[in-house]
């Protein structure tokens, strides 16, 4: 029960990120993404295999939402190793820190996972100017999410 | 120990699968067996998305309005006057006031080129701006949409057509770093490639204008339409695509590149139109705003003939044939030719 409910907010973040998130002209150019935040909240008190599961499910669903132009399994790549690092670090720590850390080294990874599968939009050059301003966002929406999550996970 | 390496396992099995599906659908390209479960995607999720937007669009509109003023500071004056005319219409009825009257700029941009369009609202919106750039629409293949059309708005280009779904469509935009469109100059028909930055720079969202020819005068203030591709997809001509903002000198190398603001506001994108049927003739400049009326903020049309005038002359010093279309005719071109033989 309590599963059905998570998963029915992690869809429901999944369309407002593409629906309302991303359509904000943030300053700086990028906003936060929910969506990652999601996968660290719910890898963080879980451990690192349903922390790998569950980013390995969010990444393909978010393969396949639409609008997407990229090759499927790019998410689900990124997010998995994401859910599986946090659950390992969520092991020692489950504090805001933790999630700060987490957060900011998601949004690394997963842009520097595009590069490496040879996405051809993603340079290394467009990753520094954008990069930075994505980790800041997440940094700070980090710990907004994991109090709000605190109740239902 | 042991649950450490369990969980390795799982993980390892894990990014064996991604990796597994990223090559098989990048092996298959356009026909790829996960093009299914692409479409069960849009099909599912489309349907949400749709929702979601039509029950939120105040609020979105609201935010965009809100945020997007920082940005174009030079559009302050403007935005000022027609937040006093939104004022004025009070309420919800003001919204839909006012995509009625993209729609009816829309429609009157597509008479104007001939296109014949399917009108259509963004719905949702992916990624990180200059990275992967798309949208979705609101219409798909039951509307008669299909992959490589383009997609205009009433300002100008927007991107074209990657995927269509049953009822909704994915756009790639055209300040996505991976789409190239080919453009002309409005008056001198120079031939470049327009194409994404995949960054940003300061001064609002911009995309790169390479002009074949580096000889070929260019200045700022000159406006960009659609070149057209083979058979009319994915581009159609003579679409406005943008106004050249800014012209980098690169000397020594084969081509020149200027820095370009779209017509359309891609950050706010509402009411688009995807072309469904080609104009029977390439309707050249037609579709260009009157001049006077041209959404640029002042590009100091006193520089513009200096730059390209320059240019002109290094070109007679030389000794290279003249161009066969010359760009600036008689008026300007004229007294600053004859200063130069004297």
């Amino acid at each position: 029960m309590r599963g059905l409910v998570i998963s029915l907010v992690v869809v429901a973040t999944m369309v407002f990120q593409v629906t309302v998130v991303n359509r904000i002209p943030w300053p700086g150019g990028s906003g936060p993404d929910l969506v990652l935040l999601a996968v660290v909240r719910l890898a963080l008190t879980r451990g690192p295999v349903p922390g790998a599961v569950i980013g390995f499910v969010i990444g393909l669903t978010a393969d396949v939402l639409p609008p997407a132009d990229h090759l499927i399994g790019e998410h689900a790549l990124a997010y998995s190793l994401i859910g599986y690092a946090t659950g390992r670090a969520g092991l020692r720590d489950r504090g805001a820190v933790t999630m700060i850390l987490c957060a900011a080294g998601g949004t690394i990874a997963s842009a520097a996972i595009g590069v490496l599968l040879g996405d051809e939009r993603l340079t290394w050059a467009a990753i520094g100017t954008v990069v930075p301003i994505a980790v800041a966002y997440n940094v700070v929406a980090g710990p907004l999410v994991l109090k709000l999550g605190r109740s239902p996970a | 120990m042991r649950d450490t390496r369990r969980a390795r396992f799982t993980l390892g099995i894990l990014l064996a699968i991604a990796l597994i599906l990223v090559t098989v659908d990048f092996r298959g390209a356009e026909s790829s067996p996960l093009g299914s479960l692409r479409s069960l995607g849009s099909s599912l999720f489309g349907g949400m998305e749709d929702l979601t937007t039509s029950v939120i669009r105040p609020v979105t509109s609201f935010f965009t309005m809100f945020t997007g003023a920082p940005e174009a500071q030079d559009r302050i004056g403007r935005l000022e006057a027609e937040n006093a005319g939104l004022r004025r219409q009070l309420g919800e009825q003001r919204l839909s006031t006012e995509r009625s009257a993209q729609l009816n700029r829309l429609l009157g941009t597509a008479r104007l080129g001939q296109y014949k369009i399917v009108a259509a609202s963004v719905i949702a919106r992916r990624g990180v701006p200059g990275f992967e750039d798309s949208v979705e629409l609101d219409a798909g293949r039951a509307d008669g949409i299909r992959p490589n059309m383009t997609v205009i708005n009433s300002d100008g280009l927007v991107g074209r057509v990657v995927h269509a779904g049953a009822n909704t469509a994915t756009v790639a935009l055209i300040t996505d770093s991976a789409s190239s469109v080919g453009g002309r100059l409005e008056d001198s028909l120079e031939v470049g490639v327009v194409s994404g930055l995949g960054k940003l720079i300061p001064g609002g969202l911009f995309v790169r204008f390479q002009l074949l020819d580096s000889t070929a005068p260019i200045a700022e203030g000159q406006r960009i339409v659609s070149f057209g591709s083979d058979q009319a997809r994915p581009y159609v001509p003579g679409v406005p695509i943008g106004v050249v903002q800014r012209v980098q000198e690169t000397p020594g190398e084969l081509t020149r590149i200027a820095y370009v603001r779209p017509f359309a506001r891609i950050s706010a994108l509402d009411v688009v139109g995807v072309v469904v049927a080609a104009p029977a003739r390439d309707p050249r400049d037609a579709v260009l705003p009157k001049p006077l009326a041209t959404p640029s903020p002042s590009p100091t049309p006193t520089a513009s003939p200096d730059l390209s005038e320059t240019d002109l002359s290094e070109v007679d010093d030389d000794d290279r044939p003249r161009r066969p279309a010359e760009p600036d005719p008689s008026e300007r071109a004229a007294p600053a030719r004859r200063s130069g033989s004297r």
